[in-house]
């Protein structure tokens, strides 16, 4: 007999995530590899970090693979999440090996901010994640939006009421009301914040020009301030005026979600009209099941029990609410466009105004 | 007296059609490196690692795409790389990236001794029969270095190799030539290094992700920073404190003359349909949120 006890010693239940904390090389990262997959959305990734008293500090990431390997007919379809889940397994051990650090907190997708949320794909992962662990996060990064200078990256998780309805999975009226869920709590977005190492800070330093003071502006300097093209090299692409590169995309996917949407409806109306008329018909029978009664009450026969409709007749299952709250809540999403207006209504401004004087 | 061939010093000049003339790197890679070159263990001065990317057909351009840490021990009679783990690691990347292939190895050192020479080799070497390649071979290897010593600034060089010296030393010996090399430069990288430089001169190394808002105040103040340095100048020219250029004067005049030149009518023509425009969109979006909260407070109703 072993001398060495085991005891069942309760995990500590870290708190909730109240900011996230991200490293450079994470941002780098994501970036590159939805960029290289785009057009191609639903790209994926793991992301690798700690989570400190409320503070998600996540270090490193690693793409998932997205086809099957060796089918053909497999091709373009997702690889299934056994294979993905060893793959990350496989990752974080290889990671442990040369001392980086292995949280696996979450995951990444390259997606349009527009449609993300359209089909269960997003929420269903999600969920997987959270169950396992309550910290873990989600990040959403859309090149699309990032292409006017200012990066679009943002970090969600699940509501505790989206996952406690999840729980039960009925997705019905009642169901939602119960857990208190509308479109607008399906998911919460949490605060990032941008933590860089020393070394990342000299390579930020080395990567942007330092500005030659008026006085000692050679021709020289000119000239190669002119011709310099380090990457952190101010472009002003976010003085772009033109309504097209950054809205046109994020319209046509509202539209989209807006006729799922009118989809759904209909199929809700349809199943309140059926279930209005089932209920008039039973209706019917019981008035005319209780005028039988009376005519036996009053050839004292034994009354016919009233109950027998729910034999008879089949109520229309009630449908589930999933798709039209997931499509709700993108729409709710996608709709939050009032920092985007503000700011070009600020460019337009500045334009007008730099043509008056 | 004639040298016998032990003697013989072999010089061989990189071919111009296998050595890159360009190669491009991604600053998620130099990252990366910085972050390996963190955990360097103390008995070892440097840290060395896989580079992954794509070569243009020709081979003449390479772009530097990813990479991964590679533990190694150094001493100084002997360099031990664990090239099982360089297998293993490869190959789990090929299951998410099929497309990126070994295009060299990178060091956090400036230094190129022998080591180098004798990794350089290892890298470039030709796999065994019957197995995949873990190599460059036949292409050109590419090596990387990143100093990362706080007592000098950080300087970023790329080599590619030819072999040189007495024919039985030729696993140790290889001369590096210097390449030219570019960052890669497109929007979603310039967005994403804008976003990471924000904390750049905070003593905290913190700060928040910029909103539009935040974005274009700061090009603003930037832009106002430029004229008025331009401003300076050309008055010290005037004032005759600083000399004339006349390239400087061309480059002056290039950036005059690229403002569009609208008469008034139809700017405020063009002003007011980007106007409506953007009235218009925020109009769809506000509506569209009112109708759907309330058709889903409708559907939830008992």
């Amino acid at each position: 007999m072993s001398d060495t006890t085991s005891l069942n010693v309760p995990e500590l239940e870290s708190p909730p995530i109240e900011r996230v904390e991200l490293e450079s090389l994470l941002v780098m990262n994501i970036i590159k590899h939805c960029r290289d997959s785009f057009p191609n959305m639903g790209t994926i990734g793991q992301l690798v970090g700690i989570d400190i008293d409320g503070v998600l500090q996540v270090s490193s990431s690693f793409e998932s693979p997205s086809v099957l390997e060796n089918e053909e007919s497999a091709v373009n379809k997702s690889v299934s999440g056994k294979a993905r889940q060893a793959h990350t397994e496989a990752m974080l051990n290889r990671l442990q090996y040369i001392g980086a650090v292995t949280g696996h907190v979450g995951w990444y997708l390259g997606a349009y901010v527009s449609s993300f949320l359209s089909s269960p794909f997003f929420v269903e992962t999600q969920y997987a994640y959270q169950k396992a662990n309550p910290n873990s996060i989600a990040f959403l990064y859309d090149l699309s939006q990032s292409s006017n200078g200012t990066l679009y990256m943002r970090a969600y998780q699940l509501t505790p009421e989206f996952m406690a309805a999840h729980e039960e999975k009925t997705w019905t009226a009642s169901s939602l009301n119960s857990h208190n869920l509308t479109p607008s709590n399906v998911i919460r977005e949490l605060p990032i914040v941008i933590h860089n190492s020393h070394l990342a800070t000299c390579l930020l330093h080395s990567l942007s020009e330092p500005p030659t003071p008026a006085s000692t502006l050679t021709a020289e300097a000119a000239l190669e301030d002119c011709e310099s093209n380090l990457p952190l090299t101010e472009t002003f692409s976010n003085f772009e005026v033109s309504l097209g590169t950054r809205y046109r995309k994020n319209i046509e996917l509202l539209l989209e979600s807006t006729d799922e949407f009118h989809y759904e409806q209909g199929n809700l109306g349809f199943h309140q009209r059926q279930l209005a008329r089932e209920q008039a018909k039973i209706q019917q029978w019981i008035a005319k099941r209780k005028a039988e009664n009376a005519n036996r009450a009053a050839e004292n026969l034994q009354p016919l029990p009233l109950d027998d409709w729910k034999r008879i007749f089949k109520l229309p299952a009630e449908p589930r609410l999933l798709d039209s709250l997931l499509i709700s809540s993108q729409i709710m999403k996608s709709t939050q466009i009032d920092e985007q207006s503000s700011a070009f209504l600020s460019k337009l401004a500045g334009v007008r105004n730099a043509y008056a004087s | 007296m004639a040298l016998g061939t032990k003697h013989v010093l072999h010089l061989t000049k990189p071919s111009s059609r296998s050595s890159p003339l360009n190669i491009v790197i991604e600053p998620a890679v130099l990252f990366s490196i910085l972050d390996h070159s963190t955990r360097k263990s103390e008995n070892n001065q440097r840290v060395i690692g896989t580079l992954l990317g794509t070569r243009s057909e020709d081979g003449r351009e390479i772009e530097i795409k990813s990479c991964f840490a590679v533990p190694h021990n150094e001493s100084s009679e002997q360099v031990e790389v664990e090239m099982e783990y360089h297998r293993a690691m490869y190959h789990l990347h090929l299951k998410a990236n099929p497309r990126e292939v070994v295009v060299g190895w990178y060091a956090t050192s400036p230094d190129l001794d022998a080591f180098s020479a004798l990794i350089q080799n290892l890298y470039a070497s030709p796999a065994e029969p019957g197995t995949a390649p873990l190599g460059t071979y036949p292409h050109p290897c590419v090596h990387l270095t990143v100093n990362t010593d706080v007592s000098s600034p950080l300087a970023i060089k790329t080599y590619v190799s030819s072999p040189v010296g007495i024919t039985e030393r030729l696993a140790d010996s290889c001369a590096f030539v210097p390449t030219p090399f570019t960052i890669r430069d497109d929007e979603a990288v310039r967005s994403g290094l804008k976003a990471v430089a924000a904390p750049k001169n905070d003593p905290s190394r913190l700060a928040s992700l910029f909103t539009d808002l935040q974005q274009l105040r700061r090009s603003t103040l930037e832009l106002l920073s430029m004229i008025e340095r331009v401003s300076d100048y050309v008055q010290n020219v005037i004032d005759g404190s600083s000399p004339a250029n006349v390239a400087v004067g061309r480059y002056l005049m290039k950036c005059f003359s690229l403002i569009p030149c609208v008469e008034g009518q139809d700017f405020e023509k063009i002003f007011s349909s980007h106007l409506q425009d953007v009235l218009v969109v925020v109009y769809l979006a506000n509506t569209l949120r009112t109708q759907v909260d309330i058709a889903s407070r409708l559907n939830l109703l008992p």
